[in-house]
């Protein structure tokens, strides 16, 4: 064992006393067994990013684990009775509630939450005979009210897989129809060019063509938070205040953000459709306000919750 | 937003559109966009801004790309209802970005050490500021201090000649009797010792020796316009006041003291001021014995045994008074026994010593030399503590800043006690 290694071991060890000491409850658990999950945590969430992690980065990650909360899912592991029923009483409205919200109707969330305790408890035994639960993974990071609704997030996607594949035809078809629903707010804009003659139509489907890769690889070309923030905002449509929370970030910030990653996509556009297509900035500045006009009238209500906006009705 | 933005907009949203249906038939398990997505304790973990900063950038690299987890963490996120300053960051994010070193260089980068220096000629400026101004204040009290020892015999002295004034008025009224033998007069003790029929003459005529022509007997007399207690309250020796410094007789304790006069059987006169004397002999004895087995301070408990004895005197006196009447003082006086006792002592002093200064949210009066606190009480413990001793220096500090602007002897009644500082 290296040197490193025997001093993160020594971390640990003192982190694990200093959590026991922490813990409000500690269920009577000594260091032993939190070692190993608390040496676990660290490789996960300080030293796969940072190998050259210092011992105060390290203590700082164990000192913010939530120390009750880890004692019960481990005493739960150990097999303290009184720990489960603390789980399921203290938690149970947690994962009831988190199932409702992921399920369509009453049955499916009161069957995803029996699903999921039996997932905690484990269906399965382990080589040392205790039952291999989803509980092992929990580190203890975050609240165990969050990681709970997080497995009943999941859990609740898997099984809606598992039945979209009993179901894919007719499911396949309402993606069909899905799809081709989302496309109609843009049948006007296929519906002006197809007013026109068919060599300018060919243009201009060419010119939105081109539009289209240059803006596809702008976004790609966006950092890591830049491109989050679209998909948050333009995709998966939330609110400014909902996608700087995602970020971490104030609303405001997100909106500063985000007028300052369209000029950067608008730059980027340029410079794509000139260097790749040989479009000056005349031609770039028309064909966008063009695209811009033509669609005005049919996406208006989109329009209308630009990032100022709905800055302003969060704020209100 | 400006108008490009405004177009660059309508694109994005465009294109958004056009993804969905593939996020969805991804989301539908048909073709995962991504492989390895984020487990649960990742998503609440980057959810509750759990994650150091490079973690962190890991996770927002996969959301940024994955449909399904940046799905799940939003509705983790709006569950967990995360806060975020208005500085841009949560709490969270910002505390894993900033580590002790980092804080601890930007608490000493120069760019911040330039205000420091200026923050700390700032404070020495005030510093040196407060300590001049305080000793400016210190030179000006004491040069009122000063002034005020000045001014004080000047005072005096014109009591003085007041007195001399009055003392030629009233020849006979002595001042020393007409604090002194005013003796207390406290109505229980009087209820209490029975009137003797043998001393009833002899108080009469103790009454009525002092009544023939002599001031003591007009202080008598004009005593009881006032309760016993206040009377009282008169008697201590600490507090004699000057000569003199009586007020005028009202007319119509004159008047009734003229009525007394024809009255009250003619008597030597030497005799009654004689008897007068031996009262205050014996008292002024007692008080001597205390001075000289004690220090100055207990003259006041010498005082107060002095009234006692005069109480005595008094009451025996007051014996062959009618019953209806001392009853009627006994129960006024118990009403208000410590606070007229205040008042009489006030009053009396107010009519003898008009000298009054406060300090310190105290009113003094001086008598016989000495400050006394208008508060003071006769059943207030008596603490002596000299000027520049550590006890001096151990007091209250309102105490201290009351007693440094006497010079000479005062008596601070604070928190139930009295403070002498001679």
């Amino acid at each position: 064992m290296s040197q490193r290694e025997e001093q993160i071991d020594e971390l640990v060890l003192g982190a694990a006393g200093r959590l026991l000491a922490r813990a409000e409850n500690a269920r009577g658990l000594d260091t032993a067994p939190l070692t190993g999950r608390l040496r676990a945590a660290i490789e996960k969430y300080v030293l796969r990013d940072a190998p050259a992690a210092t011992d105060t980065d390290i203590n700082r990650f164990c000192d913010g684990l939530h120390a009750d909360d880890l004692c019960l899912v481990i005493a739960c592991e150990t097999g303290d009775q009184s720990a489960w029923n603390d789980l399921v009483e203290g938690y149970n409205a947690t994962v009831r509630s988190a199932a409702r919200s992921a399920s369509s109707n009453e049955s499916m969330a009161e069957d995803l939450t029996q699903s999921i305790w039996a997932e905690l408890h484990g269906l399965k035994v382990r080589n040392d005979g205790r039952p291999s639960g989803k509980l092992a993974f929990y580190s203890g990071a975050g609240s165990l009210g969050g990681w709970l609704r997080a497995v009943v997030g999941q859990l609740a996607i898997d099984q809606h897989r598992k039945q979209s594949r009993l179901l894919q035809p007719e499911e396949d078809a309402q993606i069909d129809r899905l799809s081709r629903n989302t496309h109609e707010p843009f049948a006007a804009f296929d519906a002006l060019h197809a007013t026109v003659s068919p060599e300018d139509a060919l243009a201009n489907n060419l010119a939105a063509s081109d539009v289209e890769t240059a803006l596809a690889r702008a976004l790609r070309e966006l950092g890591d938070e830049d491109r989050l923030l679209v998909k948050l905002y333009y995709f998966d449509d939330l609110r400014l205040r909902e996608a700087g929370a995602v970020l971490g970030v104030h609303e405001a910030t997100a909106s500063r953000r985000l007028t300052r990653i369209q000029a950067d996509v608008r730059a980027k556009v340029g410079r794509i459709l000139a260097e790749e297509h040989g479009w000056t900035e005349a031609e770039t500045t028309a064909c966008l306000a063009a695209v811009a006009v033509n669609l005005q009238g049919d996406i208006e209500p989109l329009l209308t919750s630009s990032p100022e906006s709905n800055l302003q009705s969060s704020q209100a | 937003m400006t108008p490009n933005d405004a177009q660059i907009d309508v694109l994005l949203r465009r294109n958004s559109q056009k993804t969905e249906s593939r996020s969805a038939s991804e989301l539908a398990g048909l073709k995962p966009n991504i492989e390895g997505h984020l487990d649960a304790d990742e998503l609440n973990a980057f959810a509750e801004g759990a994650l150091s900063s490079a973690a962190r950038a890991r996770y927002v690299s996969h959301l940024a790309d994955c449909d399904h987890c940046r799905q799940l963490a939003t509705q983790l996120t709006l569950a967990a209802g995360r806060s975020v300053s208005a500085d841009g960051e949560s709490m969270a994010t910002a505390r894993a970005r900033i580590s002790f070193l980092e804080s601890l260089r930007n608490l000493f980068a120069p760019r911040k050490l330039r205000y420091t220096a200026f923050a700390l000629v700032a404070i020495a400026a005030v510093g040196i500021t407060f300590v001049a101004l305080r000793r400016r204040a210190e030179d000006r009290a004491s040069t009122l201090i000063a002034q005020n020892d000045e001014a004080a015999p000047a005072r005096g002295s014109a009591l003085k000649t007041d007195d001399g004034t009055h003392s030629q008025n009233q020849p006979i009224d002595n001042p020393q009797l007409s604090t002194a033998a005013p003796a207390p007069q406290n109505a229980n003790v009087a209820r209490q010792q029975p009137s003797q029929p043998g001393s009833a003459d002899k108080a009469s005529t103790a009454i009525a020796q002092p009544t023939a022509e002599s001031g003591v007997a007009r202080n008598v007399y004009s005593r009881e316009n006032k309760t016993e207690n206040e009377v009282a309250q008169a008697a201590p020796s600490y507090a004699p006041p000057p000569p003199g410094e009586r007020n005028e007789p009202v007319p119509m304790e004159e008047k009734r003291l003229k009525d007394l006069r024809t009255a009250a059987p003619e008597q030597p006169a030497p005799k009654s001021a004689a008897g007068a004397f031996k009262v205050m002999e014996r008292g002024g004895g007692a008080d001597e014995a205390a001075r000289r087995r004690q220090p100055e301070t207990d003259r006041v408990r010498s005082g107060v045994a002095i009234a006692k004895e005069k109480q005595e005197t008094e009451s025996r006196s007051r014996s062959s008074r009618p019953e209806s009447s001392t009853a009627r003082r006994d129960k006024s006086a118990s009403d208000s026994q410590d606070q007229s006792r205040n008042q009489g002592l006030a009053g009396t002093v107010s009519e003898a010593t008009p000298e009054e200064r406060k300090a310190g949210g105290h009113t003094f009066r001086k008598q016989g030399g000495a400050w006394v606190d208008v508060k003071l009480k006769s059943s207030m413990p008596v603490i002596t503590v000299a000027r520049g001793s550590e006890a001096f220096r151990e007091m209250d500090s309102s105490v201290r800043a009351i007693a440094s602007q006497f010079s000479g002897e005062v008596l601070i009644v604070h928190k139930g006690k009295v403070y002498r500082i001679p």
